[in-house]
């Protein structure tokens, strides 16, 4: 995946999600310059999802 | 490569809600009349009042040495008593009415056969320091030096006679009376005294109590005898085995007297002896469909034989609603368990989850079948959406639950959806026509077609088009419940208070309890009433239909409107159509699965329930609300909406789509257009309801996902204009594909897309709830 707007090759970053006035970090692709992020569709179906479902019960 | 990383809490723990906590308090009376928690009729007649159902249970997973501990426990002498007793339970057991009674004497016996012998655990039970005395040594006599000595006192059991057990001996041998017994007075605490007959009390002055167990009655109650002198007393036609539970009773009085000084008088065990309870007729008619089962014959039971006759066992609770309720099922509780539940929730404990209920409060339909089926009318749903109200009041709900239906009734009551007004050329309205908001999105032509035949039989009809309010109802929110019922009232108003006439059994309910001082009219009565099939308009050719059958699936909310339910019929029957019933409707109708909004916070439940509906008949299915229709036909159904029979007597063969949701809130645009640009303003026919054009192709099955995930073309397209417009477009090096994200409502809505000449052909579409932070880098 490549920043169109830096022309860079996305890198793995440390990326902060917030939901129900809580954080969760996870490592996801960035671009190194603008810090335009991406998050897979995969990682959104799998860990994002339970960790949602989560802070819904918590 | 993705990792995930640890969850941090930024926020501190939620207080319990103050406000929460003093109306959750007089939910309690919501659930006060539920009986689920009851004893069951077998256990009324019973001296004991014996858990018939947890021995039942015990004996039916063959652990027969559990099922003795809880006859130990519950009857003292389980030997004795299971021997002599005479059964009364049997009498009332509702298995009678099926295949016959529960067998209860012989599978006690079964498990006193194959799960005693072992003696009972001692425990290690400090003394109390007093000493009391049991005059009578017969099965009252020795019960309660049983149980004094294993509470601690020192305790002398005083008997006439060379050896104990009284008028034991004239009904069953000696030796097995004998040996139960001795076993349970068998304690360093306790002596037996045989040969003594104790005349006067007077004699025993030196024991802290005494106890009378041996015939004699004072003649008046326990508490106006001699001070420490208590009588065990067996009243007329008691039972052979009373005489265990009174000494019960009597050692209880001792007791509390030599703590405390005072005599608190108490109901025997089993106080209802004889009565049967007053939910016992429809415990009765609960179990009527039961299957008859083939029934073990004899008088001894092997062990095999006592689990197969156990596990017939009713256990005689109530659980009506949890029979007729998806959501009950599912989370298998019954209303007292679900009310505990939301308490917790409005009440949290510190250190607890404080919302781990959420979810549960969400997942009610809130159709009322619950109330339909319990003889005491309680309505779980209107106890949820209580809790729901109370929580979204202190922000507790994932706004998400909610957001989009909520931006979907702020786009029914906008401008650019909302009307209000008389029929065209006509200065008042003597009856208004208000279709709801779901109608006029899923299927626009039927609100065209149903009010221009309206017009054709009153030309004096107005038109309403808004929402009713019952979106907010659902999800919560107090304020905006009452500001969509005023506004329906202001525009009601404004027409001059015409009668109104409703489509939607979900506007119908809302109305009759929210705004009771409008008149409403069901539709489909009116239209039955002028006779649809002569007049103009309706469907000529009635002859036609005459083959074609429908069962019809009564929404959820028409569950108590017999005259809408009566309407329908009748107007299905005059414009030639067969119409059956579905048999689960009988007991009340189900919900589809929309009721309430589960959807976003319970979507596999949801599914559980538009399936089963589909399922609940193999007919095609005819309904009345449009969004019954669409999630039937989403499950693969043949159903159409009546107005659609009716009006356009449309074939019942081929696929039945459901609009997306981007053509139900293009329509409902469009219907407003259209009547105001024409017909209301002079013109005299309604215009096509044209869909809206934009630059979007999709690739297949993409629309699909999109309605599952909530989200309109409309917002697909924002999407991608504004990641071009703040430089924020990705490419897919192995596809080409571009890739922008954007927030949607609440949600974080990811597109992947190429370009086309004229505009975007749209490759995936998803979306999380979780917001995107800052970026490590």
């Amino acid at each position: 995946m490549t920043c169109l707007k830096c022309n860079l090759k996305l890198v793995p970053r440390q990326t902060e999600f917030i939901y129900l006035g809580k954080n969760f970090v996870a490592e996801i692709p960035a671009c190194p310059k603008c810090g335009c992020v991406y998050v897979p569709e995969d990682f959104v179906e799998g860990r994002i999802k339970e960790v949602e479902r989560m802070m819904e019960d918590k | 490569m993705t990792s995930v990383g640890g969850i941090g809490n930024k926020g501190i723990a939620r207080p319990a809600p103050v406000s929460g906590r003093v109306v959750s308090l007089s939910m309690g009376e919501e659930v006060d009349a539920c009986f689920s928690d009851s004893p069951p009729p077998c256990r009324m007649p019973c001296p004991f009042s014996l858990d018939v159902a947890g021995l039942t249970e015990r004996v039916a997973k063959r652990n027969f040495a559990a099922a003795y501990r809880l006859l130990r426990e519950q009857l003292l002498f389980p030997d004795i008593v299971c021997a002599i007793c005479e059964r009364p339970c049997e009498g009332e057991c509702l298995r009678a009415g099926i295949d016959g009674p529960i067998r209860i004497g012989m599978i006690e016996a079964a498990a006193v056969e194959y799960g005693g012998g072992e003696p009972g655990k001692r425990y290690r039970v400090p003394r109390q320091g007093k000493k009391v005395a049991v005059v009578g040594g017969g099965l009252a006599g020795a019960s309660c030096a049983s149980l004094l000595a294993a509470a601690g006192y020192e305790t002398t059991l005083y008997e006439a006679e060379k050896q104990i057990g009284g008028r034991l001996k004239d009904i069953m041998p000696e030796e097995e009376y004998l040996r139960s017994l001795l076993a349970g007075l068998d304690s360093p605490l306790c002596e037996i005294v045989c040969g003594r007959h104790v005349a006067d009390t007077e004699k025993l002055h030196c024991y802290d109590a005494v106890i009378i167990a041996d015939g004699r009655t004072p003649g008046e109650s326990p508490s106006k005898a001699p001070k420490g002198v208590f009588f065990c007393r067996l009243r007329d036609g008691a039972m052979k085995a009373q005489p265990v539970a009174e000494a019960m009773d009597t050692v209880r009085l001792v007791q509390s007297w030599l703590k405390t000084g005072i005599v608190r008088g108490t109901n025997p065990p089993g106080a209802n002896n004889g009565d049967r309870p007053a939910y016992f007729g429809f415990l009765q008619k609960l179990y009527e469909g039961e299957p008859v089962a083939e029934r073990i014959s004899g008088a001894h039971f092997a062990p095999e034989d006592a689990a197969e006759e156990a596990a017939l066992c009713l256990t005689c609770r109530c659980d009506a609603c949890r029979r007729a309720c998806d959501y009950m099922r599912s989370y298998n509780m019954l209303p007292r368990r679900l009310l505990d539940n939301v308490r917790m929730n409005l009440n949290p404990m510190q250190g607890m989850k404080a919302h781990m209920a959420t979810r549960m409060i969400f997942s009610c339909n809130a159709c009322g079948r619950c109330a339909d089926v319990c003889p005491e009318d309680i309505d779980m749903g209107d106890v949820m959406l209580l809790a729901r109200s109370l929580m979204q009041r202190e922000g507790d709900v994932p706004p998400v639950f909610h957001d989009y239906w909520m931006r979907d009734m702020a786009h029914a009551n906008s401008d650019a959806c909302s009307f209000a007004g008389h029929a065209p050329g006509r200065d008042r309205s003597a009856r208004a026509f208000f279709p709801g908001c779901q109608l006029g999105a899923a299927a626009p032509g039927l609100v065209k077609k149903a009010y221009g035949r309206l017009l054709s039989l009153a030309p004096d009809t107005g038109l309403i088009l808004r929402c009713c309010g019952a979106i907010a109802m659902w999800a919560g929110y107090g304020q905006a419940f009452k500001d969509a019922l005023l506004a329906v009232k202001q525009a009601w108003l404004g027409l001059g208070r015409p009668e109104l006439i409703l489509s939607c059994p979900t506007c119908r309910k809302v109305f009759a309890k929210h705004l009771p001082e409008i008149s409403t009219v069901s539709l489909y009565t009116l239209l039955a009433g002028y006779g649809a099939a002569g007049k103009d308009g309706a469907r000529q050719d009635t002859a036609a239909n005459s083959d074609a059958v429908f069962a019809v699936f009564d929404p959820c909310a028409a569950h108590s409107d017999a005259e809408a339910k009566g309407g329908v019929r009748r107007l299905l029957a005059e414009s030639g159509y067969g119409v059956r019933e579905i048999p689960e409707h009988a007991a009340g109708n189900g919900c589809c699965g929309f009721g309430g909004l589960i959807y976003p916070a319970n979507p596999e439940l949801y599914s559980e329930i538009a399936s089963r509906r589909a399922a609940s008949s193999e007919l095609p299915m005819a309904t009345y609300c449009v969004n019954c229709r669409d999630i039937l036909r989403r499950g693969g159904k043949q159903c159409r909406h009546v107005l659609e029979l009716v009006l356009d007597g449309a074939a019942t063969d081929g696929p039945l789509a459901a609009p997306s949701l981007t053509q139900r809130h293009d329509s409902r645009e469009a219907l407003k257009k259209s009547l105001s640009a024409s017909f209301l303003n002079g013109g005299t026919e309604i215009p096509h309801i044209g869909e809206a054009a934009r630059p979007l192709t999709f690739a297949e099955g993409i629309q699909a996902k999109m309605d599952t995930l909530l989200l309109l073309e409309g917002e697909i397209a924002d999407v991608i204009e504004s990641s071009k417009r703040g430089n924020a477009v990705l490419r897919d090096g192995k596809t080409g594909f571009c890739c922008g994200h954007g927030i949607v409502g609440r949600v974080t809505c990811w597109v992947m897309w190429q370009e086309t000449e004229n505009g975007y052909h749209i490759e995936n579409v998803y979306s999380h709830r979780m917001a995107i932070g800052g970026v490590r880098m």
